[in-house]
């Protein structure tokens, strides 16, 4: 960062020191407000969720002009994605802006801004530019690298390589928190950093320290804070607790991936299918048992029988070639066209009158226009209609 | 008699004025003020303003600023 950065990057912060001197706790106030209206929209979303899945337990049933009826219930796969991810997260979300809330609520008596001039904010953002390499200052904002973390378990066994992360601090508005991302070894759950949830750093024991720190124009500290932060990982307060090296190493002896959506399960919870060697979970399974061999079959080789309804197995099944149905054994025999070769079902298969040979139903419609004689395409050539006509 | 700042970014965090005998090391000042195992905390020295190079011997001047701040923090 050059001397012109560095000056416009120390004017910024000043200008925000200055003004957050006057209204620093109306600041502090609005934010905690903004959170709290999220919670309030986040738990009237949750509400309506949860009342539309109550509605969605009592079947809907329509009647037809016919007599006949359908009888609608809400299907496994959007309840269990209901509960499981839309209503989740609006908890979450509730939990996540609640504790924002709290921590901003609990830091208005603490955060009395100093006065400091701008020749000594220079001396402060010269002092990041010279301890961290590749700071930058952007729209605003101040990036500082935090390269190559490495956490260590408590008892400092086992270490986890997490990557490079950058902390990215707003100095038009400091203190609406910083943002921390980056790392490329994420969790089982899609988390970069035990102590990192969408972009946002929990403090922990780092967060008075921190908001003393920036308060006093001390933005050095507050990033050696922040690296500080990044570089512990404290087991008790991590967004999902246990050893680290089970948090993103875990043993997986038990578990496999579903061939269909590719996420972690657990044996227990899934299905092996041997015909096209793939486990899927439970979401997924979609195969069945085959009624006349018994075997498990995922969906790409089951059928249902056209004729009797059967779940059959493609080894177990025959295909037509013409109407593409599906047909089990004691449905159906298996034929030959005669002329195109290909199987076909006894609906689709008919007698030539002419030759008497067995052939599919697309071979064999050729009605005669001058006599309405029906034949096969092998006969229709050689039709004595057709041929005088030639 | 010169006078340093320490801030150990612990508590309040309050910066406090020290006044110290000329010709005192580094390490002999945190020895004395500072009782706390040194390497759990990462030091920085400023003096007129400029970063200075941490050792144990350097030798304090007026108006320093030395900083501490603990090199882990358990977040939350």
């Amino acid at each position: 960062m050059n001397d012109k950065l560095i000056l416009r990057a120390a004017a910024k912060f000043k200008a925000w020191m200055d003004r957050a001197r006057q209204d620093n706790k109306t600041q502090i106030i609005t934010a905690a407000k903004y959170d709290i209206d999220r919670i309030s929209v986040r738990i009237e979303n949750a509400s309506q969720w949860m009342k539309k899945i109550q509605m969605a337990r009592i079947p809907k049933v329509r009647s037809y002009s016919d007599g006949n009826s359908h009888t609608g219930l809400l299907s496994k796969d959007v309840y269990r994605h209901i509960i499981q991810n839309t209503i989740a997260e609006a908890i979450d979300s509730i939990l996540i802006h609640a504790k924002y809330a709290s921590t901003r609520l609990k830091s208005i008596d603490r955060t009395d801004v100093a006065e400091l001039t701008l020749k000594d904010l220079i001396e402060e953002i010269k002092a990041i530019n010279d301890g961290w390499c590749g700071v930058e200052f952007r729209d605003n904002t101040l990036k500082v690298p935090i390269n190559n973390v490495c956490l260590s378990d408590t008892n400092g066994n086992n270490e986890v390589s997490l990557g490079d992360f950058n902390a990215e601090l707003d100095l038009s508005n400091p203190i609406n928190g910083i943002r921390v991302s980056g790392g490329n070894n994420y969790s089982a759950c899609g988390l970069s950093h035990p102590h990192i949830r969408d972009e946002h750093l929990c403090f922990g024991e780092g967060e008075d320290m921190a908001s003393v720190a920036l308060c006093q124009g001390r933005l050095e500290d507050y990033f050696r804070i922040i690296e500080a932060i990044v570089r512990t990982y404290n087991e008790g307060g991590a967004y999902e607790g246990g050893e680290l090296v089970d948090w993103y190493e875990p043993d997986r002896s038990d578990s496999f991936i579903c061939a269909n959506c590719e996420e972690w399960t657990y044996n227990d919870d899934g299905r092996y299918y041997e015909c096209c060697d793939i486990s899927l979970c439970e979401a997924c399974d979609s195969g069945g048992y085959c009624n006349s061999c018994g075997g498990d079959k995922c969906e790409e080789c089951m059928n249902i029988c056209e004729a009797c309804d059967e779940c059959i197995c493609n080894k177990c099944s025959m295909s037509c070639g013409v109407c593409c149905n599906h047909y089990c054994d004691s449905c159906t025999s298996e034929r030959i066209c005669d002329i195109c070769q290909n199987t076909m079902c006894d609906e689709c298969a008919k007698i030539c009158p002419e030759c008497e040979k067995e052939v599919c139903v697309d071979c064999c419609g050729n009605i005669c226009s001058g006599c309405g004689h029906d034949s096969c395409d092998r006969c229709c050539e050689s039709h004595e209609c057709l041929l005088q006509e030639s | 008699m010169i006078e340093v700042t320490l801030i150990t970014n612990e508590g309040a965090g309050l910066p406090s004025r020290i006044p110290v005998v000329e010709g005192t090391t580094l390490g002999k000042f945190l020895e004395v003020s500072f009782d706390r195992n040194l390497d759990d905390f990462t030091i920085k020295v400023r003096a007129n303003g400029a970063s200075v190079e941490v050792h144990d011997d350097y030798v304090l001047q007026d108006e320093d600023r030395i900083s501490l701040a603990p090199s882990k923090i358990d977040g939350n």
